[in-house]
């Protein structure tokens, strides 16, 4: 379909978004989260344990690693319950760290050697197909109660509160999705490169995720779509950025935040491109 | 003095609730009858919000019950307590400035099916045609008079028994301020059960039926408002000596 380059280049764009995705679940909810390159690493080692040594199919692997994953969100979220800003910051960058440190030490996993030898199964089609989905899954969520519970939250968590929204239940449930989309991403990302070491996951990715959302918007999930794809495409057209990756990102945030400090992509742009859309045709 | 089995909507018992080391009021007692509108007076810092954040369990108690219909409420959570038919009008509004209006009222009808969210959206609309106006701007460019209506009509969206008011008063200009009271009369005509709390002594006194008078957290008179407004006591402390 492509030229190998480019259909790489693509893929990772695909996995990039799911994990961008993964972090603008929880944050729309008003919960900060630096955890989800842990998320990731525990869906890459867990679906690479599935399917390298216990012979399970690539997407039950998947599907079951992404529920592990979810089970740990769940965990993380209950401290969430009561702990705010930056303190959940902390306490979630602390977590994947743990992660990484784990896996660094966990022989059965390859500790410090890694884990190498899986088959290629991530392609194109199936990033994408799982992106689709997760679009179809983030559109009915912002029109559902539950989105609308999460948005009320991130806006003022009292008032949400007083409203009658359970908010123990929702932030678990934040979590808890967000670390299935952020297993998912690790799963596919383990299947395409073949093979996985810890410090792949450390503390710099989860802050790449972090700029990716925080670049494209936080409004809407359009954001994040948007800012990884470009933050992710334009280190690719201008080669020499890729090794100042870090400090291009650093710059291109400063840049945003004073001129656009919502993000790339809000609420009333995407209101007004729908409504021009709907005017063309 | 009324006698005390007459029908009770909400019951507060020998209340006491703090925060950490400090006791935010103590041994509190008040009762609201079906359909009457009781107001909380008192000074800065007195207790009131304290005690309003307990009854919606915001704030757990450190003592004493609440009983709601009969039922204890103190140890339920805040979403529960929403369901059961209390809301609250937060002081300062507490609305959602980076959504649409029309949104922030869903929110307020978050426990009901949707049939019923959009028929009461109208009926809304009807009594606050500002807001259907601008149903879908974001509730952040509405006028601080028109943003406590917003909270106001947003705590009706969950069809409320009892609604529980903080400071609508507050920071708003004195035409403003009658607005607001008298969407606040009709809400009790219409057979709401209100809990006012106000610094603003005068208008509270002249709106309601009955009021407390709270001081450092605790409760130092009560009475019928025609009573307590010609109260030297009250007129000395809270109405500037005024009539
Ligand atoms: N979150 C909090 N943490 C610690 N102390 C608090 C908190 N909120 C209130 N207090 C204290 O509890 C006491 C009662 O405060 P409260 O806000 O209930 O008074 P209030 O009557 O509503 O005052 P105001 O009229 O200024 O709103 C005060 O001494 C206050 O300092
Ligand atoms: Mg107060």
């Amino acid at each position: 379909m492509f030229s190998s380059y480019i259909e790489s280049i693509l893929i990772f764009n695909g996995i990039h978004i799911i994990m961008a995705l993964s972090l603008y679940l929880p944050f729309s909810a008003g919960q900060i989260s630096l955890a989800q390159a842990g998320f990731m690493a525990i869906g890459a080692y867990a679906s690479s344990v599935m399917t390298l040594f216990w012979g399970f199919p690539f997407y039950i692997a998947l599907f079951l690693s992404g529920l592990l994953s979810a089970m740990t969100g769940v965990l993380v979220g209950f401290p969430a319950i009561r702990i705010k800003g930056i303190y959940l910051l902390l306490l979630t960058l602390a977590f994947g760290e743990m992660v990484r440190v784990f896996f660094l030490n966990f022989e059965f996993t390859g500790g410090a050697s890694g884990m190498g030898g899986m088959d290629l199964q991530t392609n194109f089609v199936n990033v994408y197909t799982i992106v689709a989905i997760l679009i179809i899954f983030f559109y009915r969520l912002s029109k559902s109660r539950m989105g609308r519970a999460f948005e009320s939250m991130r806006e003022d968590e009292l008032a949400a509160e007083v409203m009658g929204i359970n908010i123990v239940k929702a932030k678990l449930l934040a979590f808890g999705v967000g670390a299935f989309i952020a297993g998912l991403g690790g799963g596919l990302y383990a299947h395409y490169v073949m093979y996985i070491d810890s410090p792949k996951f450390g503390f710099l990715l989860a802050v790449e995720f972090f700029v990716f959302v925080v670049f494209g918007g936080m409004e809407i999930f359009w954001g994040p779509i948007i800012g990884t794809t470009l933050l992710t495409l334009i280190p690719e057209v201008v080669r020499f950025l890729k090794e100042w990756r870090m400090i291009f990102y650093g710059l291109v945030i400063v840049v945003l935040m004073i001129v656009r400090p919502q993000g790339l992509i809000d609420k009333k742009l995407v209101d007004d491109i729908t409504r021009y859309a709907k005017k063309l045709f | 003095m009324e006698p005390r089995n007459k029908q009770q909507l909400l019951n507060v018992e020998e209340l006491t609730t703090g925060y950490a080391e400090i006791v935010a009021f103590r041994e509190v007692n008040i009762s609201v009858q079906h359909g009457e509108m009781v107001a909380i007076i008192g000074a800065n810092g007195a207790g009131k919000t304290s005690l309003l954040r307990t009854i919606t369990g915001v704030l757990r108690p450190k003592k004493g019950k609440i009983k709601f219909d009969g039922r204890e409420i103190h140890n339920l959570p805040a979403y529960q307590i929403v369901q059961m038919g209390i809301s609250w009008v937060q002081e300062g509004r507490a609305i959602f400035k980076r959504v649409t209006i029309e949104e922030n009222l869903k929110v307020g009808a978050y426990h009901r099916d949707k049939k019923g969210m959009l028929s009461d959206m109208e009926i809304t609309f009807e009594r606050f045609p500002i807001l259907k106006n601008r149903r879908s701007q974001l509730a952040g460019t509405l006028s601080g008079g028109e943003q406590q209506m917003l909270a106001i009509a947003r705590a009706l969206m969950s069809r409320p028994r009892l609604i529980l008011l903080d400071e609508p008063s507050l920071g708003l200009a004195p035409l403003i301020v009658q607005d607001i009271y008298g969407i606040v009369s009709d809400l009790q005509s219409d057979g709401i059960t209100i809990l006012l709390v106000e610094q603003n002594a005068s208008i509270a006194l002249k709106t309601a039926d009955r009021a407390y008078v709270m001081e450092t957290g605790r409760i130092v008179m009560e009475g019928m408002t025609r009573d307590l407004m010609t109260d030297p006591r009250v007129q000395e402390a809270y109405l500037g000596g005024q009539r």
